[in-house]
């Protein structure tokens, strides 16, 4: 008799979009702090397995040479991953990357569909200083698209803010807290790549996430 | 017939310390006349999952023990009002607790398994499978699905308002071969939704279990090396629990290339053949040739009616729009029955008035008080009749005595489940069903004691089962069949008030 052969269904995919701000005000500090963080969102998913096999990244930048809001790297599996080196420049059209964000989650969904692939609930981090130089009437939008997101259960939209980020525009964005980017631990995100969630979108939502002690990333809200 | 269960804490729960939140429950009855397995996947986004899943276990374990033991003949009907009384159960003890039912999310899989039939309960994700024989010596592997939402990850859990709705409960009148009963975690290796069940696993699986057992050897010894095998992690970081059912005197032997092997899905309690599951909408007369070729009774599903009798549960346990449904429930079954029954007693108490004043005015027995005054009485009564009719569906049942929860197994750090459900009922007709809108959070829960250890796997194999030495309170007294496997941590399944600075809580 042969043994047991252990075969998961590898076609799953978690899509991940990263709203990153590359514009002037990001200069310095800022700019280097968004590096760093982008080298441990990578070597957080090279430890870990599954992460690594079922994470599909997608990064939109925001501001930089451009000036706009633009995808800098389309959806890729977290293995093919690899940090680009951001540098600051240009103004903060952040609810139009924010926008754009969320369709890539749209297309990505069609797109797993179309294909029969499984996806998990998507995840949408929105990594700035939090000056956004938006028009009023974009910038509303973004919010909008962005609620009806987290509250439809479309997505899971984190706002982390670097350095001494205006944290007043980034939560408007979700209603969960605004987290630091400084002593981040991205690893702990991906307890959530196989844990269950609420299909109801009428359920309560009960307190807090559980997740390990002293971590950054209380603030996440389940369901 | 035996069954066996293991679980494994996820390596993203260990790296992450967070606690195990599958639980499992298995037992054998000692006379050998039927077989239980519970697993539940408390929800990864839940606070305090691996209690809710803890609670399901024992409820679910307790109260069809309860229901086997005092019939002979389980019917559907019987063991569909147990379920329900279960989960009823479970709710109401962790708002009893003090928890938010939001923060104990769990779904349920599970199998009541007699030597001619089994019944099966599904809410939400993790997957069950059923072997059967059919008449032409094949064997038909019945599976119930998943149900998720649109991203794999959004599942349905009996602590939601609208568990009943996502209730599955299946009756297969046929002898079981063997059946596999697991969370989530381990779904991907036991099947593939495009092309069925994977034989490369289940047969070795299979073959090994039932060497196993015929060498003298535990059914959980092997079912905890296969949930704990080190090649899982490369597909899955989330918890890993599975029980297996195995009639080890009929051997399953299913072909290299599954040709002897018929593949069916459970549709709405309706066997349907996997190659068919994407057509929608199937005549019913399909359903039917379908099912009689495997010659199941199909089953639906199993709309609860929620409770609404005078014993009903306490405010803090019904949510708004329950209350609104029991409510809605409850005029629709009694309210034209009271209408006719009283204005029918009104009527008869009218006319044999009459008769009575007419024929025997001096006995002794005649309503002094007229029937005008006849009439409320016996309306009062037809309420009291459509209580006990809508109380059979309900899954309170009124009035029925407490001691017997004093049998029930303990599940290690939750031995205050003490139905308190029935506790309440039994004070029936003074209670009420309270307002509508009632909070769903109690009072800050009370200690418990421990949970057994992750590592530890249990068995059920139709020998009484040693206590847990671990855990000594983990298996009560005259329940030694009985074999509970919950969370590894001694402090996850010890209840505490949500602690507003916990971690986990709103790090603002």
């Amino acid at each position: 008799m042969s043994d047991i052969n252990f075969e998961g269904n590898s076609r799953q995919r978690t899509p991940c979009v990263l709203v990153l701000d590359c514009s002037g005000s990001m200069d310095g500090g800022p700019i280097n702090e968004l590096n760093a963080g982008l080298q441990e969102f990578k070597k957080s998913l090279t430890e870990d397995p599954v992460a690594m096999t079922s994470v599909s990244v997608c990064i939109v930048s925001v501001g930089g040479p451009s000036n706009s809001a633009e995808v800098m790297m389309d959806f890729v599996d977290a293995i093919d991953f690899e940090p680009v080196d951001l540098r600051a420049d240009g103004t903060t059209p952040l609810g139009e990357g924010i926008v754009l964000a969320l369709d890539k989650i749209e297309e990505f969904k069609i797109e797993a569909k179309r294909h029969d692939n499984k996806y998990t609930r998507p995840w949408l981090f929105v990594m700035s200083d939090g000056e956004p130089t938006d028009d009023a009437r974009v910038w509303s939008e973004a919010v909008r698209r962005a609620k009806e997101a987290e509250t439809g259960k479309k997505a899971v939209i984190f706002s982390i803010a670097i350095g001494k980020a205006n944290a007043t525009k980034l939560q408007e964005i979700t209603q969960k807290s605004v987290a630091q980017m400084s002593g981040i631990r991205f690893k702990e995100f991906f307890v959530w790549l196989s844990g269950s969630l609420s299909k109801a979108s009428k359920t309560t939502e009960g307190t807090d996430v559980q997740l390990p002690p002293r971590d950054s990333w209380s603030f996440v809200s389940g369901g | 017939m035996l069954v066996g269960g293991a679980t494994c804490i996820g390596e993203s729960h260990k790296r992450s310390g967070i606690p195990l939140q599958d639980s499992f429950k298995v037992f054998t009855d000692p006379s050998r006349r039927y077989v239980i397995a519970v697993v539940s996947d408390g929800a990864g986004s839940a606070k305090h999952a691996e209690v809710g899943s803890q609670r399901i276990c024992s409820a679910y374990t307790s109260e069809v023990r309860r229901l086997c033991e005092k019939s002979n003949a389980v019917s559907l009907d019987a063991f569909k009002e147990t379920t329900s009384f279960a989960i009823q159960s479970a709710r109401r003890s962790l708002v009893d607790d003090g928890y938010l039912l939001t923060d104990c999310h769990a779904t349920i899989v599970a199998t009541l398994a007699f030597d001619d039939k089994c019944f099966l309960v599904h809410l939400g994700d993790g997957l069950q499978v059923v072997l059967i024989r059919e008449p032409s010596g094949a064997i038909a592997a019945c599976i119930s699905e998943p149900e998720n939402g649109d991203a794999s990850n959004e599942t349905f859990f009996y602590t939601e308002d609208d568990w009943y709705q996502h209730l599955r409960i299946t009756e297969i009148p046929r002898d079981v071969l063997a059946c596999f009963i697991m969370s989530d975690g381990m779904e991907e290796f036991v099947w593939n939704p495009k092309s069925g069940l994977k034989l490369p696993f289940c047969r070795p699986l299979l073959q090994k279990a039932r060497d196993a057992v015929l060498s003298g050897g535990e059914l959980n010894a092997t079912l905890e090396d296969v949930v704990s095998d080190e090649r899982t992690n490369q597909f899955t970081n989330d918890d890993k629990t599975l029980c297996l059912v195995l009639r080890s005197s009929s051997p399953v032997v299913i072909d290299e290339t599954g040709s002897n092997l018929n593949q069916y899905v459970i549709r709405n309690g309706h066997p349907v053949k996997f190659s068919q599951r994407h057509e929608t909408g199937p005549a019913p007369s399909e359903i039917k040739k379908t099912a009689s070729s495997v010659d199941l009774t199909a089953q639906v599903k199993v709309p609860r009616v929620q409770p609404v009798s005078r014993s009903g549960p306490a405010p803090s346990m019904v949510s708004a729009s329950e209350k609104l449904r029991a409510i809605e429930s409850y005029k629709r079954t009694s309210g034209v029955f009271v209408f006719i029954l009283g204005l029918a007693c009104f009527l008869i108490g009218l006319v044999s008035g009459y008769l009575l004043n007419e024929i025997e005015q001096d006995a002794p027995w005649v309503v002094k008080s007229g029937p005008s005054k006849a009439a409320p009485v016996v309306v009062e009564k037809g309420l009291e009749e459509s209580n006990r009719d809508i109380s059979v569906t309900s899954p309170l049942p009124r009035g029925e005595a407490t001691s017997s929860t004093s049998t029930s197994p303990h599940i290690a750090g939750s031995d205050v489940l003490k139905d308190p459900v029935r506790s309440t009922s039994s004070r029936d007709s003074s209670s009420s069903a309270g307002p509508v809108g009632g909070e769903l959070k109690a009072n800050a829960p009370q200690g418990r004691g421990s949970v057994n250890p992750a590592t530890s796997s249990r068995l059920s194999s139709g020998e009484p089962l040693r206590a847990d030495v671990s855990n000594p309170a983990s298996v009560s007294k005259g329940d030694k069949n009985d074999v509970v496997q919950s969370s590894s941590k001694g402090s996850a399944a010890a209840p505490k008030a949500p602690p507003s600075d916990a971690p986990g809580s709103n790090g603002k």
